[in-house]
């Protein structure tokens, strides 16, 4: 009994420590993002994949009770996870051509982590959807919020593109013109596949 | 100092997971290494205004038809 609850007690304080490392890794991919992702590559602990993950899942739950309820959440989280291993497995096996020395558990960490603009940028979405609900206008407050929004959007967009080229390079350990090969080539099925996934309207804007 | 030194050696062998980007050319990985060193501390200085200026040549560009733009992102989640 005693033993139990020593045991229970030490996986509640290493997921407490789990949440917490988790939000210091956060903090790094803000302010130092090459440093920060070099640290995930080196992570183990798989309780900070699961809480990313987590956080995908509330999105896409409030998302259904806020807005549309084309597809249940669920149905979109398994989506989601389907993109997601297709992903990291397309940048494994493609990678292995050039270093054969590469190992799958950074991929899950560096990848995870950078979903964290993604879920940024879904969130504040969902959030200005209910502040101000488009369409906008032509008013001069209309033309100014959509400035405002693009500016942010763009802003995050770039960040993503940051965080996933170093996914890769730390995950791979190839150099810039090998990422930039694998990242065209990646883009040559994912394009139509985001295209086919929009026409299905289970994700306007890929979430990646 | 034990703990120093081992908390140094592994900073160190955290700093050389990777081998440094090589572009063939030295001018190429001069500018490479000047660009990216932007970017490794806070990128936001840099990508906001640059975010900014591309939305407004858009706005010069497009005028009041920004808003379609914004209209899309908003609708797209």
């Amino acid at each position: 009994m005693v033993f139990k609850m020593v045991f229970k007690k030490r996986e509640f304080l290493n997921i407490i420590a789990s949440l917490i490392l988790l939000i210091r890794n956060l903090f790094f991919l803000i302010f130092f993002p090459y440093k920060g992702m070099r640290r995930i590559s080196l992570e183990k602990d798989y309780w900070q994949i699961f809480f990313i993950f987590l956080l995908v899942f509330i999105y896409f739950n409030l998302s259904y009770f806020l807005t549309d309820r084309n597809y249940l959440p669920i149905f979109k989280f398994f989506i989601f996870l389907i993109n997601f291993f297709s992903m990291i497995g397309f940048f494994y096996f493609l990678g292995r051509f050039f270093n054969k020395k590469i190992k799958k558990r950074p991929f899950f960490f560096t990848f995870s982590y950078a979903l964290f603009p993604t879920l940024v940028w879904f969130f504040t979405a969902l959030f200005f959807y209910f502040i101000l609900p488009p369409p906008r206008s032509l008013s001069f407050m209309g033309k100014a919020f959509s400035i405002f929004f693009i500016t942010f959007s763009l802003t995050i967009f770039y960040w993503k593109l940051i965080l996933f080229y170093l996914a890769i390079r730390f995950s791979t350990g190839l150099s810039f013109f090998e990422i930039v090969y694998l990242i065209f080539l990646f883009l040559l099925w994912y394009i139509p596949y985001s295209i086919i996934l929009y026409y299905l309207k289970i994700f306007r804007i890929p979430f990646i | 100092m034990k703990s120093l030194s081992l908390k140094f050696k592994r900073q160190i062998s955290e700093v050389f997971i990777i081998k440094p980007n090589d572009l063939g050319n030295n001018l190429l990985n001069f500018l490479f290494k000047r660009s990216t060193t932007l970017l490794k501390k806070f990128p936001f200085i840099f990508l906001l205004p640059i975010s900014f200026f591309i939305t407004f040549i858009i706005y010069l560009l497009l005028g009041s038809e920004i808003i379609i733009i914004n209209n899309i992102l908003q609708y797209g989640f």
